[in-house]
């Protein structure tokens, strides 16, 4: 496959993929309307609601030609869900091309679109998109009606010799066998076994495919790991086309996938199967590492299983004879908690769990608070069935971030996703507010500090496209903007006899040294910004400064960057103000104040609220500092140029809101 | 040397539809859908003229599937008495057999280069069309019906003897029943040591699926980058191979086996028999090692892999 460019990959995969759907008189049509990076489509002939995403990974414009994942998913109707989630061993081992989303509401398959093999992942995701989501319904609905007639018999397109050209087209390799109605390699302790099958309740004939990886294996940290976070790690981040579901069985786990007849006649298709199948059992231990540290702490304890949080983690069993997945093991172990799975059959291997978008986005925050911090973010229960709150234990300031879960798509990966950080300051903080009588939002920090709550808040909208500076920015601000505020208030204090006293005896206490270290935006970034960014306006650059005046309407907004070594809290970083003119935030002729803006920021604003409106002489400014640590993540200023010419031109529209909302009070 | 062409032209010279030419002997098989010629010509070597006896068959195009560079490379995957080519759209098979002046081993050269000339043709017709129709394959396959059981199988004690003989020459050798493994490290360190290994495996409990019971032997090659041709890279590893005459007998074909995006560079080497040898399983295992070093001392760069292509053609 000779291809020039990225969008010829992506082309010709998509043409690829048509002219397999249309073979079974099905089309692929694109939904205009998605994030930025990401495009979407529909499968309308498919007889359950099916969609396709197709975008960029996070690594891709780290390699020498673009990289993109495809994920497919099903909606399941409603009903399914409660059948699911009741996980009766039924469904344990129910193979299919696809996994079940942890909800229960979808099933998703997912691969990244590799250039040698496009005639066959297209064959494969074509089959994935109109029968994964059928075949786990009509799998529920035999659990319901046992007599139900299965799949008529058809036997397995696959033969012994097929599989004995398999086993010699693979011969390099060590460890194969074949055997009657089997082929099997071993890799170590794993192994891929390919057997033919007749009577799949849904297909009929095909290849049964099994990786299989004992359950020790699996232990990671103490932990086994769950189903379920394997599934996730599986479908978003392994480079192996993902059709089938991670499960458990007698042996441990198993990577089970049904191979319909239909898939035989794809372009050597067991040698593509077999090698994703193999390299998938040589990275497993790796997956199952990356799998505990992405997603198990987004797992509350046992000790905090709520019936709200049921769709989240797992359950509890009765017994606990036998470390399964999930358990802990050591020090942590919970006796009594375990997944949620009959004793016989084993795990309801194939969910799916959360929002792909979220997932990441909280992954990314996750080891921002870890490596930077020392700190972790843990899931606490909601009474809010639209939202899961997060907080940081053991923070000196209570914090919960709400991230309201994927509303438009029940799956796998929203365009966007809203998220708050609501960053609650010390009683104190009011007391201080109270009698300094300043604004503290002049001071220049990550949030806005709101007096009726006296908490500190940020907001962003969660894109594909922005999750790096937004989750770096969001973990900066959870661990670093109330102390930075709180320290302003301390030191706006107007003294009295008393505090002059105390300060006079406690000089050496208080005379806390003003952090000074040189910004990280040197010279060299602020003229990168003017160069990259002189189309948008009239660009000028100063010495520490850069500054972009941007027309807005007939008015002009004024951007001004400029590198700062001595910020009292964060000593070096960028102090960035975007003023804009009073006549653009004059509606019907009354003038909308900083703080009227501030109190619509989180209601209308789509850009991230990282910093806050202040009034100044001619108008308002949205004021925010840039701590040095934020300087290095890929593409920030970028984004933080991209963000405030939004908010530029943005700003009317704000200001409207408020008059709308509050009208003229 | 003189000895093999002597016994090949008798064997030849007695085959109906097996005509003599000037450089060699022709064959044409199914209307001249099929045509065969074995030609023995000297050419310089590097110490001394090196006669090689070159089978080459090519196939009518209009019979024979159209095959992209990347399918003949996996076509080659299965290719018996030589590597598969394309040559202005039209496909055929080529082995070259380097003669040395004292040919120890006359009596089997001879009777391999029979065979291969007159199967060559055939099988590499069938097994092209084979991969496009299941029909065709197993039509084929009851056709030419070869033997599938070993009349005499190759005792376990053959693979040790030859892993034995190895390690004491000073190369890694391991003998398993019916198997040996031989890898041969690449960058001076080995896969042990976190370096690069080109593994040699060769056995004799895989059947040809269309010609057999036989010898495999098998070269892996570290994996290549994704971004890397492999397919590129087979087909100019199978002319090098052709081109060199002091070389190992050039009876298989570099191809790409597995596939996924993770196609691994493979040269392989299928020799048809159904009396195990130890003899047999000696030579093909120096074959093997002797081309393993060839890819290290002349395509391999430490730490890089193979060099780019551009610098190997």
């Amino acid at each position: 496959m000779s291809l020039s460019s990225d969008t010829d990959l992506v082309e010709s995969f998509l043409a690829e993929l048509r002219r397999a759907l249309s073979t079974a008189s099905a089309s692929l049509q694109e939904v205009p309307r998605a994030a930025s990076g990401l495009r979407r489509f529909a499968v309308p002939e498919a007889s359950l609601e099916t969609s396709l995403t197709l975008f960029p990974t996070p690594r891709s414009s780290l390699l020498p030609f673009g990289e993109y994942r495809v994920i497919a998913s099903t909606k399941l109707p409603a009903g399914a869900e409660e059948e699911l989630l009741r996980r009766d061993p039924g469904l344990d081992g129910f193979a299919t091309l696809g996994a079940i989303h942890r909800h229960g509401r979808s099933v998703s398959s997912s691969m990244l679109i590799e250039p040698s093999s496009p005639g066959t992942l297209a064959g494969i995701l074509a089959t994935s998109l109109l029968h994964t989501g059928p075949s786990v319904l009509d799998h529920l609905q035999r659990r319901q009606e046992p007599e139900a007639p299965s799949a008529p018999a058809s036997p397995s397109a696959w033969s012994d010799l097929d599989l004995a050209q398999l086993h010699f087209d693979l011969g390099h390799r060590i460890g194969c066998s074949l055997a009657p109605g089997e082929w099997r390699q071993t890799l170590g302790p794993m192994s891929l076994s390919l057997t033919i099958e007749d009577h799949h309740p849904y297909f009929g004939g095909g290849l049964l495919s099994r990786v299989s990886v004992p359950a020790e294996l699996f232990i990671v940290d103490g932990v086994a790991v769950p189903v379920p976070d394997l599934n996730t790690e599986t479908m978003l981040a392994t480079e192996e086309p993902a059709f089938g579901a991670w499960t458990t069985d007698a042996n441990g786990y198993c990577f089970l996938s049904f191979l319909p007849n239909s898939l035989q006649q794809l372009p050597e298709f067991e040698e593509h199967w077999a090698s994703w199948s193999l390299r998938r059992a040589a990275g497993a231990i790796r997956i199952a590492q990356t799998a505990h540290a992405t997603w198990l702490g987004a797992e509350p304890a046992a000790e905090e299983d709520t019936s709200d949080s049921r769709l989240w983690h797992h359950g509890h069993s009765d017994s606990a004879e036998e470390l399964r997945p999930g358990e802990r093991q050591g020090p942590g172990f919970v006796p009594g908690f375990r997944f949620p799975s009959s004793p016989a059959a084993g795990e309801a291997g194939a969910t799916f769990p959360e929002g792909h978008l979220v997932a990441f986005f909280l992954a990314e925050l996750r080891f921002w608070l870890q490596e930077f911090f020392g700190a972790s973010l843990k899931e606490v229960p909601s009474n809010n069935p639209t939202a899961r709150n997060f907080a940081v234990p053991n923070a000196e300031h209570s914090m919960t971030l709400v991230v309201p879960p994927p509303s438009d798509m029940d799956g796998i990966l929203e365009t966007e996703c809203h998220m708050v950080a609501k960053i609650m300051l010390p009683a104190e903080a009011g007391k201080l507010l109270t009698r300094s009588g300043r604004d503290p939002n002049q001071f220049a920090t990550l949030g806005i500090v709101t007096a009726g709550a006296v908490s500190l808040a940020v907001h962003g909208i969660i894109r594909h496209d922005n999750l790096k500076p937004l989750a770096a920015m969001t973990a900066v601000a959870m661990m670093q903007a109330a102390p930075s505020v709180l320290e302003f208030l301390r030191s706006a204090q107007k003294p009295t006899p008393f505090t002059a006293l105390r300060r006079l005896f406690t000089r050496q206490q208080e005379a806390q040294p003003t952090p000074h270290s040189p910004s990280a935006w040197t010279s060299r970034e602020l003229e990168r910004l003017h160069v990259d960014n002189a189309r948008h306006g009239s660009s000028s650059l100063g010495e520490r400064s850069w500054t972009l005046r941007l027309p807005v309407g007939v008015e002009v907004a004024t951007l001004s960057l400029t590198s700062i070594d001595d910020h009292p809290h964060f000593g070096g970083g960028l102090l960035s103000q975007l003023h804009l003119p009073r006549a653009v935030l004059t509606i019907d002729g009354h003038p909308v104040t900083a703080m009227q803006l501030n109190g619509v920021e989180f209601l209308t604003g789509e850009e991230p609220t990282f910093g806050a409106w202040v009034d100044d002489a001619d108008g308002c400014s949205f004021q925010s500092f840039l701590p040095n640590i934020l300087q290095p993540v890929t593409g920030f200023d970028h984004h933080w140029v991209g963000w405030s010419i939004k908010r530029a031109t943005g700003a009317e529209v704000l200001a409207r809101s408020y008059r709308q909302i509050f009208g003229g009070t | 040397m003189k000895d093999v062409i002597q016994l090949v032209e008798e064997h030849l010279l007695s085959f109906d539809g097996t005509q003599k030419t000037e450089t060699g002997f022709h064959q044409a098989m199914a209307d001249e859908a099929i045509v065969t010629e074995l030609i023995f010509r000297t050419e310089a070597g590097s110490s001394a003229p090196v006669t090689v006896a070159t089978i080459e068959s090519r196939f009518t195009p209009d019979l024979t599937p159209d095959f992209s560079a990347e399918r003949i490379a996996r076509l080659n995957r299965r290719s018996v008495h030589g590597a598969f080519f394309l040559m202005d759209g039209q496909l055929g098979c080529r082995l070259a057999f380097p003669l040395r002046e004292q040919e120890q081993d006359a009596g089997w050269i001879a009777e391999y280069l029979v065979t291969a000339f007159r199967l060559q043709g055939l099988l590499g017709f069938v097994t092209a069309r084979a991969e496009v129709s299941k029909a065709e394959f197993l039509a084929a396959r009851d056709d030419l019906d070869p033997p599938r059981q070993w009349a005499t199988p190759l005792a376990d004690t053959a693979f040790e003897g030859v892993a034995r003989r190895l390690e004491e020459e000073g190369q890694v050798a391991r003998a398993h029943p019916g198997w040996l493994y031989i890898p041969v490290a690449l960058d001076g360190l080995g896969m042990l040591q976190g370096g690069d290994d080109a593994v040699i495996n060769i056995t004799t409990g895989i059947e040809h699926p269309l010609a057999g019971t036989g010898y495999l032997a098998t070269l892996t090659l570290p994996p290549l980058p994704l971004w890397q041709p492999g397919d590129a890279w087979c087909a100019v590893l199978n002319e090098l191979d052709r081109e060199i005459p002091d070389f190992p007998p050039g009876l298989g074909a570099w191809a790409l086996r597995g596939g996924g995006g993770g196609a691994e560079i493979v040269y392989g080497l299928f020799i048809p028999a159904e009396e195990g040898s130890a003899t047999m399983l000696d030579r093909i295992a120096r074959w093997m090692i002797w081309r393993a070093e060839w890819i290290r001392d002349t395509h391999w760069e430490p730490g890089t892999g193979l060099m780019p292509l551009n610098e190997a053609e």
